[in-house]
């Protein structure tokens, strides 16, 4: 009980996060970090189902036609998986590359969707917003990480430093 | 990797993506959506309210008597301004009577302001903090403040129209937008068209107008207006001026049927803040 209210509170304040900064025009991947997070912590398939419902809530709160950030965040599931087997999890600086590629994982394909609509802010600021979003996924996965750990730590759950430990259960 | 239980997991994910499809399930789950997160949303404006009232009451008593007679000052302003309107809408209404025009349904006018915008779609779906429950309607038309042309005095133009409404918040498409179809009037040559879907050309959007009738001459710079056909929009909002072509020329000829125009719109699209929404009576 104490894990399903966790995991919620955290994709809730991402969710509500990435919303806000989303309306002062900038796209910071939050739930997409949360949710590499919590995949590698409870299992791609607890990721997917994660995915696929905080993304709904991100499309709806934005009044997306295409659940596109539906189908991206189920997609960082992937790169949990791929992180599980070939990256690992003590080093947290390390975590700046699949915080570069849970970026590249769920913010390309909203731009590839709704190529023509960000036209009209020009095809350098398209640029700029995902370099933004690389750059702060690099910088805010092994934040997140350090802070999400330490608080399961404190509430006795389990930790992503641990995730490699039972590779085989998790994939 | 790929055992019975994860394809059955892939499975139901690909049904509850086809049932989410579905319009109504769609508007339905965006409803519940966007109201359970409402509050929080509007959680900031509330706290800045009520920290710029507690302020109030740190001021001086000497300010805020001051304060008072300079409100005061401008409620009786206003009072006169609003008698001069109401005698002008009279006015109006018994000379349209007289003409034969009829009498224009009245228009209830909401304040909003933008609560979410979506960064894929910037320029296209605005968030307001007003729904259902304050009066809102689909299709009731958006506009927002623009500086006027004298540079004092400020006007109105067209954003948009409400796509779809919840109870507490509600979307607007912009004219820039591809659902947003509003019925306009040339101004000079009296030609109606549909107006709708934009793009950027050099840092400024425009607008297409389709379906104006072909043997009419157009001029770049004429006034765009809305029509006020449809009955949910009123008439004689404005809403840009008519865009040179490359030619020089402010049509096109399409398929030697209708004539197609693109349109500078008049809102600021870059400082959105504060809308106006303007919601038939009933």
């Amino acid at each position: 009980m104490i894990t399903a209210c966790y995991i919620f509170l955290v994709l809730f304040m991402s969710v509500m996060l990435e919303v806000m900064l989303g309306s002062a025009s900038v796209i910071i991947p939050l739930t997409g970090m949360s949710l590499f997070y919590l995949s590698m912590v409870h299992g791609w398939r607890v990721g997917l189902f994660l995915g696929f419902f905080s993304g709904i809530v991100v499309d709806m709160l934005f009044s997306r036609e295409i659940p596109v950030s539906a189908l991206s965040f189920m997609a960082v599931s992937g790169v949990t998986a791929f992180w599980l087997l070939k990256g690992e999890t003590k080093d947290v600086l390390l975590h700046a590359v699949p915080g570069v590629l849970t970026a590249l994982v769920t913010v390309l394909p909203l731009i590839l969707v709704y190529w023509k609509d960000m036209m009209l802010c020009g095809a350098g600021e398209v640029s700029i917003l995902l370099l933004i979003a690389m750059a702060s996924g690099a910088f805010i996965l092994p934040l997140l990480i350090l802070i999400l750990d330490f608080l399961s730590e404190w509430l006795g759950m389990d930790l992503y430093r641990n995730a490699r430990e039972n590779i085989e259960e998790r994939i | 990797m790929l055992s019975r239980q994860n394809i059955l997991l892939i499975a139901g994910f690909a049904v509850l993506f086809v049932i989410l499809s579905i319009t109504a399930v769609r508007s339905f789950s965006r409803k519940v959506v966007s109201d359970f997160y409402h509050p929080y949303f509007t959680l900031s404006s509330k706290v800045s309210d009520a920290v710029a009232s507690e302020k109030m009451m740190l001021e001086s008593k000497g300010r805020l008597a001051g304060m008072v007679l300079d409100l005061q000052e401008k409620n009786e302003i206003l009072s006169a301004k609003m008698k001069i309107m109401n005698n002008l809408r009279e006015e109006n209404t018994k000379l349209r009577e007289l003409v034969g025009i009829g009498k224009i349904p009245y228009f209830t006018c909401l304040k909003a302001e933008i609560i979410r915008r979506d960064p894929a779609r910037w320029y296209e779906k605005l968030i307001i903090d007003k729904g259902e429950a304050d009066g809102i309607r689909e299709g009731s038309s958006v506009i927002s403040r623009i500086p006027g042309s004298g540079g004092s005095a400020t006007s109105f133009a067209v954003v948009g129209r409400v796509k779809s409404v919840s109870r507490h918040e509600a979307v607007v498409s912009t004219i820039l937008s591809d659902d947003c179809a509003l019925s306009v009037l040339v101004s000079g040559s009296k030609a109606h068209g549909i107006a709708g879907s934009g793009k950027k050309v050099d840092r400024n959007f425009i607008v297409k107008i389709k379906f104006l009738p072909k043997d009419v001459t157009y001029a770049p710079g004429e006034f765009i207006y809305t029509s006020g056909l449809s009955g949910v929009t009123p008439s004689s909002l404005l809403i840009g001026k008519l865009a040179e072509g490359r030619e020089g020329q402010a049509v096109k000829i399409k398929d030697n049927l209708y004539a197609e125009a693109w349109m500078e719109p008049s809102a600021n699209f870059d400082n959105l803040h504060f809308l106006l929404i303007l919601v038939p009576e009933k």
